[in-house]
């Protein structure tokens, strides 16, 4: 549970102060950390030795000692000597070790907690219960940040998010997938969903810029009880969705902020299809030609203005007139008039949604 | 250092929107280069282009002579700092400054070298031991600038980095950047969409607007000399008045007459007016305002004051007249 740098990092700072050789190795022998070379050549032993009965024994001018938890073996440690200072030590070390395992715990508890919190697999019951046993508040502010990487088992993204959020333990960072890194915040009083869009840029920057990972951020509502986070990730994992089928140029999503993709998302697929075959008789906009795409998405960026279009196009007046009209005659939809204008840009976004889909089908 | 090269650079985002059109531009080795331009003219997308994190649709795009276009941001030695930056609250600096490296696996040894280095060169050495709630904004940034260059980048990215803080930070801090950057010689990309920042800069300036370049020079040349009127009302900000006036050949002097004014042309600009065949014509009058306390609205109200500077515009294309 504990990984190997920590048990590293923990025997050599305890060898700075107590000036003893120490080295921990598994149940089947294996060193998994040490501070002196040719530990392997103790491997023998250490087997032996947890066969043995024995908590402690001298060999080969060494201190051996069991590690427990709750009970069960889980390390064995060396402490270089055979005197009452190599023993001490090493009772030492192994107390140490072992408020590790019972830290270590509590945090995996946690995190198991809050796992399955965010994916809906506790009673509602247990959810109070656990909550308490675990020092979890129950009605204080909360919001569920979901950071999509682009690389699957991101440890530097996930780990620079950590960091970023380490001293506040009132903040879960868990992962429940392998592409996706999720925060759940807990709320300071007065804090509104501006900060929470600065907590996303924040995440966004630092990990563009820290972690070189080009990330995605979505954000749910915020809820006010513990029971209401899972409603928040999946508010957050939709945000995410609809933000990568109707606004690919914006990497921060938030949920309260999705604007017509919304409502198409949640619309039935059979719906969808017929509202195409209704305005475009059967045909696509996936058929439209590029220049014509890029003539009806600058069209529509310049709200409907045919001077601006045409001087942004480098084109003239008369050509883009020409375009629409082509246009019209082709889908019967003259976007010059806001009514077949706001119809074919919902058109389009429902197409977008459904190439969406296939590719989930796929 | 290394070079940075874009030639006809399009980004299109699969929305269809393009948030950078025909984009070319050179930035030579070690140069200090600010990119500026209103919110979302495609500055941020520029520099994110350079750093690997949006993969180009179209065009060139050379680092140090060799085509990176969509090459993963790791592959590429480009340090960035962007204004969202946080330090992590549970690190010392040398921590903070040393954490990707430890991440990396790299020998403490390399990291300590690394980090007292750059310690050096930021002039934050006695900061080493402490954490980032015991600093202030300032020294924040020269942590964060001080984390960012700990792999020794080849070009340097900052977004808009010194817009958190307030004047007298500012004003240290973009002193400090200057000096750094001679002391870094690294290739440095600033992105501000503060036309005052930018001109406090004082280094070759780009002007981008809904994606596209619409002039590059230094700020004297730009504030002078813009290419239109765009850049003259970008650079000079709420110091900037318009209005459209009529250009008319009185008995003594070329006019133009304007909604309740009218004044002599200066006689810098009358071949200028002749030779685009302007005179008798209406076109757009820029001129600078020494102090301009009201918002947008109000500046279309105002009149040129005594000591304006006059720039001529044509009508329809909003282009100089030169």
């Amino acid at each position: 549970m504990i990984s190997n740098q920590i048990l590293q990092n923990t025997i050599e700072g305890l060898k700075g102060i107590m000036r003893i050789e120490l080295c921990i190795c598994d149940t089947e022998g294996k060193v998994l950390a040490t501070t002196f070379p040719d530990a392997e050549e103790y491997e023998f032993s250490v087997l032996a030795f947890v066969e043995s009965p024995a908590d402690s024994q001298v060999i080969q001018g060494y201190q051996f000692f069991k590690v427990f938890d709750e009970h069960q073996l889980e390390y064995v440690l060396l402490a270089r000597g055979a005197g009452d200072d190599a023993y001490m030590a090493g009772k030492v070390v192994v107390f140490q070790i072992q408020n590790l395992l019972v830290a270590y715990k509590e945090r995996f508890d946690k995190d198991n907690f809050i796992k399955n919190l965010l994916l809906d697999n506790l009673l509602l019951v247990d959810i109070y219960n656990r909550a308490k046993k675990l020092h979890i508040d129950i009605n204080v502010r909360r919001v569920v940040f979901v950071i999509e990487t682009q690389t699957e088992n991101d440890t530097v993204a996930l780990e620079t998010v950590k960091s970023m959020f380490s001293t506040k333990s009132k903040d879960f960072i868990t992962a429940v997938d392998e592409k996706n890194i999720i925060l759940v915040k807990e709320l300071k009083t007065g804090e509104s969903y501006e900060d929470m869009e600065k907590v996303a840029r924040m995440i966004m920057d630092m990990l563009n810029t820290e972690a070189m990972a080009t990330v995605h951020v979505a954000y749910g509502t915020i809820v006010g009880e513990v029971k209401e986070v899972s409603r928040s990730y999946k508010e957050a994992k939709m945000a995410l969705d609809v933000g990568k089928i109707f606004y690919s140029d914006k990497n921060i999503v938030a949920y309260n902020n999705l604007g017509i993709g919304r409502l198409i998302y949640q619309l039935p697929v059979s719906l969808c299809r017929m509202f195409i075959k209704e305005i475009f008789d059967g045909k696509s906009p996936d058929d439209l030609d590029d220049e014509t795409l890029v003539t009806i998405n600058k069209f529509f960026e310049n709200n409907l203005n045919v001077s601006e279009t045409s001087r942004q196009l480098y084109i003239h007046r008369n050509t883009l007139v020409y375009r629409l009209d082509k246009l019209q005659k082709s889908t019967g939809l003259d976007l010059r008039v806001f009514e077949d204008a706001i119809t074919f840009k919902i058109a389009l976004m429902v197409v977008k949604y459904m190439n969406y889909i296939e590719t989930l089908d796929n | 250092m290394a070079g940075i090269s874009f030639r006809n650079v399009t980004k299109v985002f699969p929305s269809g929107k393009a948030a950078v059109k025909d984009f070319s531009l050179e930035i030579q080795d070690g140069e200090f280069l600010v990119l500026t331009g209103p919110e979302r003219s495609g500055k941020a997308t520029v520099l994110r282009m350079i750093a690997g994190m949006e993969p180009i649709s179209s065009g060139e795009l050379r680092i140090d002579g060799t085509a990176v276009e969509n090459g993963r941001p790791e592959k590429r030695n480009v340090g960035m700092i962007f204004r969202h930056f946080t330090l992590y609250p549970g690190m010392t600096v040398y921590d903070n400054i040393g954490f990707l490296m430890k991440l990396q696996g790299e020998p403490e040894e390399k990291i300590r070298l690394a980090v007292e280095e750059n310690a050096k060169t930021f002039k934050i050495e006695g900061l080493l031991s402490c954490y980032p709630r015991e600093l202030n904004d300032l020294q924040k940034q020269y942590v964060a600038m001080a984390r960012a260059n700990v792999h020794d980048p080849e070009a340097f990215l900052m977004l808009d980095l010194l817009g958190g803080l307030d004047a007298s930070a500012r004003k240290k801090a973009r002193e400090r950047l200057k000096s750094l950057y001679h002391d870094i010689k690294t290739t440095l990309v600033y992105a501000t969409d503060d036309a005052k920042e930018a001109a406090l800069m004082d280094v070759k300036t780009v002007v981008m607007r809904r994606g596209q370049i619409e002039q590059v020079g230094f700020v004297r040349e730009l504030k002078d000399h813009p290419r239109n009127f765009f850049v003259a009302q970008f650079m000079y900000g709420s110091g900037f008045g318009s209005s459209e006036v009529e250009i008319v050949c009185g008995k003594t002097a070329v006019e133009a007459v304007g909604n309740g004014f009218s004044l002599d042309v200066p006689p810098e600009w009358i071949p200028s007016l002749e030779r685009g065949g302007y005179m008798g014509k209406k076109v757009l009058l820029g001129y600078t305002l020494s102090e301009s306390p009201c918002g947008v609205e109000d500046l279309e109200e105002t009149a040129p004051e005594a000591d304006s500077s006059f720039f001529f515009f044509d009508r329809d294309t909003r282009m100089a007249i030169v």
